[in-house]
């Protein structure tokens, strides 16, 4: 079972994990990477930070849960492209794509010959999956996401989260909804080329009619990757600052800023089943698979 | 219990398997789709109405390529344009011609630049506007992996006799598909 959960977490990072080492990256300067890989960034934190409530009712005695969440990111199309910064003498009279854009990279002609960028994956939306815990006690719940270190090539991947959520709507007599409040941080890191960190707070509400629970939620968050990786250099390039090899690090800040959450929940015995559209820089929808105790 | 559990575990495990390697962009990782550019010299001098050069334009003379050679599966030519490093006298002008041949001298494009100042073109080169019969003639000839070269020679006709100088770069975007 253990393995077999690794596997399905591993295929999930997977399309995350090819990118921060595939040769896209290797083509594009300090100055540049930041506009192809921003979208990149903006879905791992949208993704990340995805699927941390469908309900804002808090068991005031004990519970327990575990659960498996999907996510669905669409990317709008102008995170597609990105306008780079070109040496003097250029012009970027075209925009050339992100990490999502067309495959085919743009190329600037200039005085010192052409410079040109990667191309992307010609994708506007992509999956993520993850699974995680929850543990509630008197009003507050606890919520963990943790991947165990899998070996990746030569690379190790490995992913942690932690939240905590409060009632607020147990201080409130009479109160026809549920009201919670929650913080989130989550860290993920493949190796030593990518190593981001998201952080959550979001207010929630929920109302109960039978088997169905309506949620919703006002979230903030930010998202925040470090990279690093090796600019390959052209030994024939007449431009000097793109003859060498050298070693680039940059922090890259998804657009993810805020969000709305709305979404609804049918509970069958201990089994919780729920569907959420998120309307933020990029659309989420959320399904997810709950075992509640 | 522990039946419902079981399966309801092996349907999400089922949605995620098929989420991210059916219908994934596992795919889209696969290959990689880079435009490199290569830059060849053209070097003429004399006092003739008329200055001619030719250069071999060759894939193995870029780093990019040579260190994935062995993983192509398309190369095409994106973009080709002519740029004036250096010319004497600067008022200097003339027609330039600019043709791209296989190595056994069959043409693959020819392209005028008609009354051309080559001073004007030094910071600003000229990008040749191929029509697609032009790049499919090429990209014919590239499809087979093992020709790496082409021929480019730049005429310049219409000159005014006496002594001048005319080098120049033609730089080209080939843009190549490889496995990851």
């Amino acid at each position: 079972m253990r393995r077999t959960l690794q596997f399905l977490i591993l295929a999930a990072l997977l399309c995350v994990q090819v990118n921060a080492q595939d040769d896209r990256f290797s083509q594009l300067n300090e100055e540049n990477v930041a506009g192809f890989a921003k979208p990149l960034v903006t879905s791992l934190g949208m993704g990340l930070n995805s699927g941390a409530f469908h309900t804002a009712d808090v068991s005031s005695t004990f519970g327990f849960g575990i659960s498996f969440r999907f996510m669905y990111i669409m990317v709008p199309d102008d995170q597609r492209t990105f306008t780079p910064t070109l040496p003097d003498g250029y012009t970027a009279n075209e925009s050339t794509p992100t990490f999502y854009g067309s495959k085919t990279g743009a190329s600037y002609a200039g005085p010192g010959g052409y410079i040109t960028f990667p191309g992307g994956v010609d994708e506007s939306a992509i999956p993520f999956a993850m699974p995680q815990i929850t543990a509630s006690f008197m009003g507050t719940e606890a919520l963990i996401r943790f991947i165990p270190t899998i070996k990746a090539g030569e690379e190790e991947i490995s992913f942690f989260g932690i939240g905590i959520k409060h009632s607020i709507s147990q201080y409130i007599p009479l109160m026809p909804l549920d009201i919670a409040a929650q913080v989130m941080y989550n860290k993920i890191k493949f190796g030593s080329i990518v190593e981001g960190t998201n952080i959550v707070f979001n207010a929630q509400a929920s109302k109960s009619f039978g088997l169905f629970t309506a949620y919703g939620g006002l979230q903030y968050e930010s998202s925040k990757f470090d990279v690093n990786y090796t600019f390959e250099g052209d030994p024939y390039s007449q431009i000097p600052e793109f003859q060498q090899d050298r070693k680039i690090s940059a922090e890259i800040e998804g657009d993810n800023n805020f969000r709305f959450i709305v979404g609804g929940t049918i509970r069958l015995a201990v089994i919780a089943i729920n569907a959420d559209l998120s309307l933020g820089s990029q659309t989420v929808v959320t399904t997810g698979l709950s075992f509640e105790f | 219990m522990k039946k419902l559990f079981m399966r309801s575990f092996m349907f999400a495990a089922a949605l995620l398997f098929a989420l991210n390697v059916n219908g994934c962009i596992l795919d889209a990782f696969d290959t990689l789709t880079q435009g490199f550019p290569i830059s060849v010299d053209i070097n003429m001098s004399g006092t003739l109405t008329s200055l001619s050069d030719s250069t071999t334009v060759n894939l193995d003379d870029s780093d990019f390529y040579n260190d994935n050679q062995d993983k192509i599966k398309k190369i095409e030519l994106l973009k080709i344009a002519y740029r004036t490093t250096e010319v004497v006298p600067q008022t200097l002008s003339g027609n330039i011609t600019l043709t791209v041949k296989q190595p056994n001298n069959i043409v693959l494009f020819s392209k005028i630049i008609s009354n051309a100042t080559p001073n004007n073109y030094k910071d600003t080169p000229y990008e040749l506007q191929l029509t697609q019969s032009e790049i499919q003639s090429v990209n014919a000839y590239l499809g087979i992996l093992s020709n790496k070269t082409l021929i480019a020679t730049v005429e310049v006709s219409g000159l005014p006799a006496g002594p001048k100088t005319l080098n120049a770069k033609i730089d080209v975007v080939f843009e190549m598909e490889y496995d990851l």
